[in-house]
């Protein structure tokens, strides 16, 4: 997906970040994704060109030397209000995250943290900035072909088949469906569908994408769901 | 420059300063004091004893006075003296020849007085003796004069002025006593401290301790404080360093594998193979990483400063949704996990994020330690002020030597095999997040076999909210504060 917004213009994002390889790293990456990068290293000027120039999105590292990121986020609130801001942290406290939300971050992840979590949340938020579309469920491209899809009653219909989705299940659902195209990593279904911001143990999600996957499959048919080896689950509409 | 006077010194100076001071004060008041009051006794010594010859001399005449005053007991410094009309002196008695002792030079009779009244007079006679002189007209025209010195009052003063110095120098001897008790049991024994504090700077902390054989109570509870702080800290110490050794081992390994994965990646062609060891790189990644959070959080739950989001939440809700959450891991596995909750809601002041997490560990052991076709169980029940959360399995329960080891970080059950998935966390943090709760988690094998891992924490109050304060107070369903110990009774586990 190189262009989020309605327009067609690549989206712009300042990367505040101290550690010069990690930002290294993201702008190579979310460069190659078609993001319009810019990297600053330390927070006066980080903030300078927060400030400066409208963003769609600032991921904002909150250690940083001279101004910190919850004095930056401060500061771009009070300016502006529109920017969507993701916080990055090293300290996995939820205190820090629950200062960070009040002050009007719009994400929040802690490090280390899977770049494709990273890319999906921008994603989510640059979709949530820009046209509000309607959700992806009621007629969205998202749906695969033959699919017919009764959120009222979390049920799918596919080829004539009907599938009745556990409450959770339908929740998975829609966040794939959401999120149509793109690696969703576990600890990102984990805080999205079940709000849960640690790792608990037991291979649950993948059981749980185990059997979703099983009900939506139709024999002598490819999954849409699939896993990528390492990375996570990726949903496409397309098999 | 006093601050640089040996603090003995200064309270030797200062004691014989206030000693000074309040001698010389008592002194001067008592000399002046006893002087005044001297004075006018004096004076009415004069008046009395006027009063009497004049009725001695009226009735018996010079003779009767002579005699009494020859019997009387003050003649050393009484003086008397009848002066006729004519200004003939009939008699003059004074005391034993006395330089000092002489009659002021005056004029012997007194005109203007009347029979009956009195004339004063008062002279020095040396620079301290004073002499009180009376004349009294007598019905006849004759003058009785009467005069008394004060060298009395003055023996008396001196004898006053002598128990003072007495005093003075008892006291100053007698103030030797504090200032050696002050300084044998106050100050030799902080000296004694500062000695020790300075070797406990310069050397290894953990080994000296401040000793006080001697020291007054106060500062023998001083040194006792100190050492239990420095017990404290030593334990703590260790503690952090035996973490850091336990850390520092534990990350050596994700990190070798880690490590191996990459070596792995540069030195083959195989995309798809490379792939895989990408994948168990990340993997071991964040394993690593969850290590490290987990033992953060032990850490932290164990000091009592995991910082905590306590809120008002539905127990009963957070253990469906966190048991629903493994019935596909479960059914994976071939175990059965069922729920049994209480009809009426729990609700409790809580750390969501990580009671579920707590939760979540003593799922995470049932699934791991229950073998294939063995059934789970997670229930809640009310008891009391409390609500208990318990996961039974029908695994191989805990033997003998695990009930204290398990909770210990890095610690396995006896159970646990290579196979078995974890590293010994989960059971130190499910403690460490109940400690933070004020709550109490145990364990123990059923009758019927299988282990029972439990939580026990206080129930947050009904209607009103005043168990905001998370755990310190309870409010029962009467109504009456209630403190949370009553948790702490694990007999009255259901």
């Amino acid at each position: 997906m190189k262009n989020d917004r309605s327009n067609g213009r690549a989206s712009s994002v300042l990367l505040i970040e101290d550690d010069r390889e990690l930002a290294r790293q993201l702008r190579a990456d979310l460069s190659e994704d078609g993001f319009e990068m810019r990297v600053e290293t330390r927070g006066p000027e980080g903030l300078h060109a927060a400030l400066g120039q409208s963003w769609d999105v600032v991921i904002l590292d909150i250690s940083l030397p001279g101004v910190n990121g919850f004095e930056i986020l401060q500061q771009l609130r009070v300016n502006n209000a529109e920017t969507a801001v993701i916080c990055l942290t090293a300290r996995g406290e939820v205190a820090d995250r629950v200062r960070g939300l009040h002050l009007g971050a719009d994400d929040y992840l802690t490090k280390p943290f899977a770049k494709d979590e990273l890319k999906a949340r921008l994603h989510a938020l640059l979709r949530r900035t820009s046209s509000r579309r309607p959700s992806a469920l009621s007629v969205g491209p998202a749906v695969p072909k033959g699919w017919v899809i009764n959120s009222p009653l979390r049920q799918v219909t596919m080829g004539g088949e009907t599938v009745a989705l556990q409450p959770r299940e339908w929740s998975v659902l829609e966040f794939f469906l959401q999120h149509e195209g793109q690696v969703l990593t576990k600890s990102h279904l984990l805080d999205r569908v079940w709000g849960i911001q640690f790792d608990p143990g037991t291979n649950v999600v993948d059981a749980v994408i185990c059997r979703l996957r099983g009900k939506l499959q139709r024999p002598g048919q490819p999954s849409h769901l699939k896993t990528s080896r390492g990375r996570g689950y990726i949903f496409q509409r397309d098999v | 420059m006093f601050r640089t006077v040996a603090s003995i010194w200064k309270l030797a100076i200062m004691l014989v300063g206030l000693i000074a001071a309040a001698l010389c004060l008592i002194w001067v008041l008592t000399s002046t004091v006893l002087t005044r009051a001297l004075e006018q006794a004096g004076r009415a010594v004069v008046l009395d004893d006027l009063g009497e010859y004049e009725a001695l001399y009226q009735r018996v005449g010079v003779e009767g006075v002579t005699h009494l005053f020859a019997a009387g007991k003050h003649e050393r410094d009484q003086f008397i003296r009848i002066v006729d009309a004519s200004g003939h002196v009939k008699l003059d008695l004074r005391p034993p020849k006395d330089p000092r002792f002489h009659w002021p030079d005056l004029p012997i009779t007194v005109d203007h007085l009347l029979p009956g009244e009195t004339a004063w007079l008062e002279t020095n006679l040396t620079e301290e003796l004073i002499l009180t002189v009376g004349c009294r007209k007598l019905a006849d025209k004759a003058e009785l004069w009467f005069a008394r010195t004060n060298a009395a009052d003055v023996d008396a003063i001196g004898q006053v002025h002598r128990s003072i110095a007495l005093g003075i120098g008892l006291t100053a001897a007698l103030a030797i006593g504090p200032v050696f008790w002050f300084s044998s049991r106050v100050l030799q024994p902080v000296r004694k401290f500062i000695g020790e504090a300075r070797q406990l700077a310069r050397a290894d902390a953990t080994v000296h301790r401040l000793e006080s054989p001697g020291a007054i109570l106060e500062l023998e509870e001083f040194a006792q404080a100190f050492n239990e702080s420095l017990d404290r800290v030593q334990s703590l110490t260790e503690e952090l360093e035996a973490a850091n050794d336990q850390l520092a081992h534990e990350l050596r390994t994700p990190l070798a594998r880690i490590r191996g994965n990459i070596e792995s990646i540069l030195s083959t062609p195989d995309l798809d193979v490379c792939r895989d060891h990408a994948a168990r790189a990340i993997a071991e990644t964040d394993r690593a990483t969850q290590l490290i959070q987990v033992i953060l959080s032990i850490r932290a739950g164990d000091s009592r400063t995991l910082k905590l989001q306590p809120d008002r939440i539905s127990f009963a809700v957070l253990v469906a949704e966190t048991s629903e959450l493994y019935v596909p891991a479960a059914e994976e596995r071939g175990l059965e996990l069922s729920t049994r909750l209480p009809r009426q809601d729990t609700w409790i002041h809580a750390d969501r994020q990580r009671l579920q997490q707590a939760l979540c560990n003593l799922l995470d052991n049932a699934l791991a330690y229950t073998p294939r076709g063995g059934r789970i169980q997670v229930g809640l029940d009310h008891n009391g002020a409390c609500a208990v959360l318990w996961v039974r399995d029908s695994g191989p329960g805990l033997a003998e030597s695990d009930h204290d080891r398990i909770w210990r970080r890095f610690m396995r059950g006896a159970a646990a095999s290579a196979n078995t998935p974890g590293i010994g966390l989960g059971l130190s943090l499910v403690k460490a997040v109940v400690n933070a709760h004020n709550g109490l988690a145990g364990a123990c094998n059923r009758p019927e076999g299988g282990a029972e891992f439990w939580i026990r924490l206080p129930l947050a109050v009904g209607k009103n909210e005043l168990a905001a304060s998370l755990g310190t107070r309870q409010i029962n369903g009467s109504g009456w504060a209630i403190d949370s110990p009553l948790c702490l009774d694990p007999a009255a586990r259901s």
